[in-house]
């Protein structure tokens, strides 16, 4: 599981904690993180490219079947991010999200980024939840999520026991706000470029298709926009389109 | 873990089990609430009769609940947002917080307590329709926190274990409909051996006595003080400890302190009983359980007149004396020393009060017919 989780006030923590909820009612073994410390195990970025990388890795590291995401403001999108920027993390996201069985979307509120960047992830997905009728109909209007995955488990306003905040609550980006938080070690400490290459081969060789999307991104006018970083995690992606574009066998 | 409320905690989860309640008890691996340590094994056992799970801490404080910490330590109130990180500051449980996701439900009640810890705070969203908070609240920063306000509204019932704990609740904000002053139960000891106790300790002085945790906040290194300013004036009392919490003393008090640390259950009673006073400086208290243990062993009680619970004790019962700074203080030790079986017989008063108002038995009355109201 992916999302905010209690303390943290508001309306994805809810749904997350409703999701743990019923997975551990059907039985499943549940290991969540949250994009700050919480009552979840673990806590890492889950904002931008790094949520692809992050899932991807822990996917692997708790040898998870699926993966439950829930998508919120800031979580993993930015909202108001450039277009090309989110469909870049799109493209990731997805490549990431294949590595798991089974996938659920949990959408909690206006993500406040280009519908047609997330149209990829819906692709992946098993079940997307709703926590009303009226997100459905949006859900299925404005962001193009096909009506047959989705599904609403409905979450009311404040729960009880929930904490008590006086400012708007439900909607806010918990991830959103800059809060340093430590991980384990090697997240930390990490090599975040190799490892963000790594998913990149990855991406390549599991969702052709996507990856050739992304390094169509890459090789565009756009590339100069992008960090530095990203850019040289992208290298090898970029010499396998060259390569083909050039005819070379793979 | 040391502590008032989690003494009070166990003993209910053992009196309710002996009534045929089927009890679980739902904890942490730490014993010592500065480290919180993972001391003790994590998973399951049987103690006391009672099933006992154990979960693992986490302790990774971020650094905007660090910076919390510090504004609190101050005196001042952090953002709500980082108010939420600091709650994790100390401790965090993911897995026993999942377990109670996952099985809460089985439960007909859950009790969480205190209210301070992140297990009630964070926990208690998770089954509040069927949780009960006990929480042993101060008056204190904490408590006025945001954080802390839905652990008073939103649980199914709020045991309280003093009147004026009840008050200071209303005066807070907003508390749960059901809710009750339960108090605490207090084990009425069969017999006690003062001069065991001395016998055994080599002490053959009248001395004073202070029980629990060696804190500032407990208001230890004030009484410390105002010891070393008995002893100046020349009263005729050594002061003895036992507790958890590093003793430190001035120089001048050489040989008139006696820490003797962590006890056990039955010198715990006989050191009681042996104390010429019991001191209890703290206004930190929600219902003072080493004051009943003074006056069942027939001892009397020396509280501060600011600790707005034991003030209330002493006055219901007549057992106690309060004194409002350290020359008051100062003055009842000497009182103490000088004419030590004018004292004692206002114990006799407290130690009635206990048995009437704090046997288990009555303790017990109240906080079942509270959980069965819930069902």
């Amino acid at each position: 599981m992916a999302g905010s989780y209690p303390p943290v006030p508001g309306r994805a923590a809810s749904l997350t904690m409703a999701a743990v909820r019923h997975a551990l009612c059907g039985g499943a073994e549940v290991v969540v993180v949250s994009p700050r410390p919480s009552a979840a195990h673990l806590h890492a970025a889950i904002t931008g490219a790094r949520a692809a990388w992050t899932l991807h890795r822990l996917g692997r590291s708790v040898r998870a079947d699926a993966l439950v995401l829930c998508l919120e403001p800031g979580v993993p999108f930015q909202p108001g991010a450039r277009r090309l920027r989110t469909q870049l993390e799109a493209t990731l996201l997805v490549a990431a999200l294949r590595c798991f069985r089974s996938v659920t979307l949990l959408i909690c509120g206006e993500l406040g980024v280009d519908a047609t960047a997330l149209r990829a992830l819906w692709a992946v997905a098993q079940e997307v939840v709703v926590s009303s009728e009226q997100e459905r109909d949006l859900v299925i209007r404005v962001l193009g999520v096909p009506s047959s995955l989705v599904v609403v488990r409905p979450v009311g306003g404040r729960e009880r026991g929930e904490i008590l905040v006086a400012p708007a609550r439900g909607d806010e980006p918990c991830g959103a706000r800059s809060v340093t938080v430590a991980g384990p070690h090697e997240w930390v400490r990490g090599e975040r470029t190799r490892n963000l290459a790594n998913l990149a081969e990855q991406a390549a060789s599991r969702a052709e298709h996507d990856a050739a999307r992304a390094a169509r991104l890459v090789l565009g006018d756009h590339a100069s926009t992008l960090g530095r970083p990203l850019r040289r995690a992208l290298q090898p992606l970029r010499r396998r389109v060259e390569r083909r574009a050039r005819g070379e066998p793979r | 873990m040391v502590g008032g409320s989690e003494a009070v905690s166990a003993e209910a989860a053992v009196g309710l089990a002996s009534r045929g309640w089927d009890v679980e008890v739902l904890t942490t691996c730490a014993v010592d609430h500065f480290t919180w340590e993972n001391e003790l094994v994590e998973g399951t056992s049987e103690e006391e009769g009672l099933l006992v799970r154990r979960f693992a801490t986490v302790r990774e404080p971020s650094r905007v609940g660090r910076r919390a910490h510090v504004l609190i330590d101050r005196g001042v109130a952090p953002t709500v947002d980082e108010q939420i990180s600091w709650l994790g500051f100390w401790f965090r449980s993911p897995d026993l917080f999942q377990y109670l996701l996952g099985h809460g439900e089985d439960f007909d009640a859950v009790v969480f307590s205190p209210y301070l810890f992140w297990t009630t705070a964070v926990g208690l969203r998770t089954v509040a329709e069927r949780a009960i908070v006990m929480p042993c609240l101060h008056d204190e920063l904490y408590a006025r926190l945001e954080v802390f306000r839905h652990v008073l509204a939103d649980p199914a019932a709020v045991w309280f274990l003093s009147e004026p704990e009840h008050a200071l609740a209303h005066r807070l904000g907003p508390v749960a409909s059901c809710h009750t002053v339960t108090g605490a139960g207090v084990h009425v000891p069969v017999s006690y051996d003062p001069e065991g106790f001395r016998r055994r300790h080599g002490i053959n002085r009248p001395f004073v006595l202070y029980a629990g945790r060696r804190e500032k906040g407990k208001g230890w290194d004030w009484l410390v003080d105002a010891f070393a300013c008995a002893v100046e004036v020349g009263v005729d009392l050594d002061l003895v400890t036992i507790g958890v919490g590093e003793v430190k003393v001035p120089e001048k008090l050489d040989g008139r302190v006696l820490d003797l640390g962590f006890v056990g259950a039955d010198e715990r009673d006989d050191v009681f009983a042996a104390a010429a006073a019991y001191v209890q400086p703290s206004r930190m208290e929600s219902f003072s359980r080493t004051v009943m243990e003074a006056w069942l062993a027939g001892t009397p009680v020396l509280a501060t007149a600011a600790g707005d619970v034991v003030a209330w004790h002493c006055r219901r019962s007549g057992g106690g004396l309060l004194f409002c700074d350290r020359d008051e203080l100062v003055h009842l030790l000497r009182r103490v020393s000088e004419s030590p079986s004018e004292v004692r017989t206002m114990a006799e008063r407290g130690r009635h009060y206990v048995i009437r108002e704090y046997s288990w038995e009555a303790v017990l009355d109240r906080m079942e017919a509270s959980v069965r109201s819930l069902r």
